[in-house]
């Protein structure tokens, strides 16, 4: 299990990745301030259970509810180890 | 208008780079392979051998983690053998765009810039490994719950982890043509060739069209293809055809023998890409780029005969071996080396010999470059065409492995050698009756 302020820099460094950001991230911007669209969003869950999550092991009526980084992270926590 | 190709580009079996493939297949050099372990876990399969693409690490040559999600491995292929080609024409690329990892051509007008680019079958590994996660997830997990120490389905019922969001764009054959002009930011016209082993080659030929009629200065061509997948679908699909090269207690590495008695069926490969970059003779001249070798004309036929077997007589291939020539505006005696098909499959190889003595007479020197990486199918005719361009480069012929005892009186290149080479037919067929050919010239 990855500590809490690893997994904040590595959730942080993926969503800028992913939307092509060359600024730092904030765990509290939302996505809508980041200017993420859908396929932005698509891409950016499955990036993070590629990455986290064994397959199925995250409620995909959980992703709907995400807002900004610090949602995924606490999402991720709650996962169960593997 | 003239033609001219001015930069190349190329991801086989035989690694990653025009000029590093150029001089394995000189040497003769080979990768082939037995088939994956795992496959056998699902069927039985008659042929046994093939000859893989080594593995890539995309993110080793610049591409990022959004692209590597949204492209299946053919586009990805494809882009890279592109990425090589433009380099190779020494067009800049400059990175317009992080998100989508775009790149703009450097001094290139992108809206009289086009793309022509062929495949057979697309993203075809999406499909089937998307597909089976949708119909064996769920199994999975109810299987592994009645058996949840050893859980030894799991195994077998091989799964992506998750289902892949671009799946849809991911496989649709479109999206290769499409990946590089997203990739490049190319806004002229666009189009994707799916002709089975002949895309390539016919891709070529739209593309040098499409610079002949004023549509582009500047094309991306080739050809792209990923025939492979985890449970070996791709191969079995031609295994079950009886299409592949059966070693019969042969040495695997001469059991693909193009051209040659023994000959039994065709090595496969699961593919690669062969990027070249047209242009019109002004917009070369433009930007001082230098021509590796002109274009000179295309021809296709069709054979209306079978959606698998080639026409016996090779009436058709005889007929687009004639149109190729008259639209080059040459004489049959001209061509001094027909880059062939050369399949190995015991149809092809006659019927091809055949015409290619009809149409040429039997001084015409020949080889099949299929008899060192295989047959690369949707990608063939591209990688083909490169080494047809860099052959007339460097006034020097591949030999055409394993041919002990030729099917006919043709001059078949059997040993690497310097020869004066003026003019060359790079020619493929494919499944349903496709023929098409291109004519490349010395510059």
């Amino acid at each position: 299990m990855l500590d809490s302020v690893t997994l904040e820099h590595q959730i942080c460094d993926i969503v800028a990745e992913c939307l092509g950001l060359d600024q730092s991230v904030s765990p509290l911007q939302t996505f809508k301030e980041l200017g993420a669209d859908s396929i932005d969003m698509a891409t950016l869950i499955v990036t993070l259970q590629d990455e986290y999550a064994e397959h199925d092991s995250i409620d995909e009526s959980l992703l709907a509810e995400i807002k900004t980084p610090a949602d995924i992270i606490q999402l991720i926590n709650a996962l169960p180890a593997t | 208008m003239r033609v001219y190709v001015t930069g190349v580009g190329m991801v086989s079996p035989l690694g990653i780079g025009a000029e590093h493939n150029w001089q394995r297949i000189l040497n003769g050099e080979t990768n082939i392979q037995a088939i994956p372990e795992h496959w056998h876990d699902y069927i039985d399969f008659i042929s046994k051998y093939y000859s893989p693409i080594p593995d890539i690490n995309f993110k080793d040559h610049s591409f990022t983690r959004n692209e590597i999600l949204q492209k299946d491995k053919v586009s990805l292929f494809s882009n890279l053998a592109s990425q090589e080609a433009f380099h190779d024409a020494g067009i800049e690329l400059e990175l317009i765009d992080k998100k989508t990892n775009q790149y703009s051509l450097v001094n290139i007008n992108n809206e009289k810039a086009g793309v022509s680019y062929g495949t057979g079958g697309g993203g075809a590994d999406s499909y089937i490994s998307n597909t089976a996660y949708q119909k064996l997830s769920r199994i999975k997990k109810q299987l592994a719950a009645l058996v949840p120490e050893s859980n030894p389905v799991d195994i077998k019922l091989r799964t992506p982890r998750n289902y892949n969001p671009f799946t849809l764009t991911r496989v649709l054959c479109h999206s290769v043509g499409a990946s590089n002009s997203l990739k490049f930011n190319i806004k002229g016209v666009v189009r994707t060739t799916a002709q089975a082993c002949s895309s390539g080659t016919t891709a070529i030929g739209v593309g040098y069209e499409m610079i002949k009629n004023g549509l582009s200065d500047i094309v991306l061509t080739g050809g792209a293809e990923n025939c492979d997948d985890d449970y070996g679908c791709g191969f079995y699909s031609f295994d079950v055809a009886k299409t592949l090269v059966v070693s019969d207690n042969q040495d695997p590495a001469v059991m693909n023998r193009p051209f040659d008695k023994k000959r039994n069926g065709f090595l496969f490969s699961p593919g690669g890409a062969g990027s070249l970059i047209l242009e019109s003779e002004a917009h070369m001249e433009n930007r001082a780029a230098t021509p590796i070798a002109e274009v000179l004309g295309f021809a296709e036929t069709f054979d209306a005969h079978s959606i698998m077997a080639p026409e016996p007589e090779g009436k058709q291939i005889e007929r687009m071996m004639t149109l190729a020539i008259r639209n080059a505006e040459l004489s049959e005696h001209e061509i001094d080396y027909i880059n062939a098909h050369g399949t190995s499959t015991i149809a092809n190889d006659q019927i091809e010999a055949d015409a290619i003595i009809r149409v040429f007479g039997n001084d015409v020197a020949v080889n099949s470059t299929k008899s060192i990486i295989g047959h690369t199918t949707g990608a063939s005719g591209a990688i083909e065409a490169i080494v047809s361009a860099l052959s007339i480069r460097d006034q020097e012929l591949h030999p055409s492995l394993n041919l002990e005892n030729p099917i006919a009186d043709l001059d078949f290149v059997t040993e690497r050698r310097n020869q004066k080479i003026d003019h060359v037919l790079s020619h493929s067929f494919a499944f349903g009756g496709h023929n098409s050919g291109i004519i490349l010239g010395k510059v």
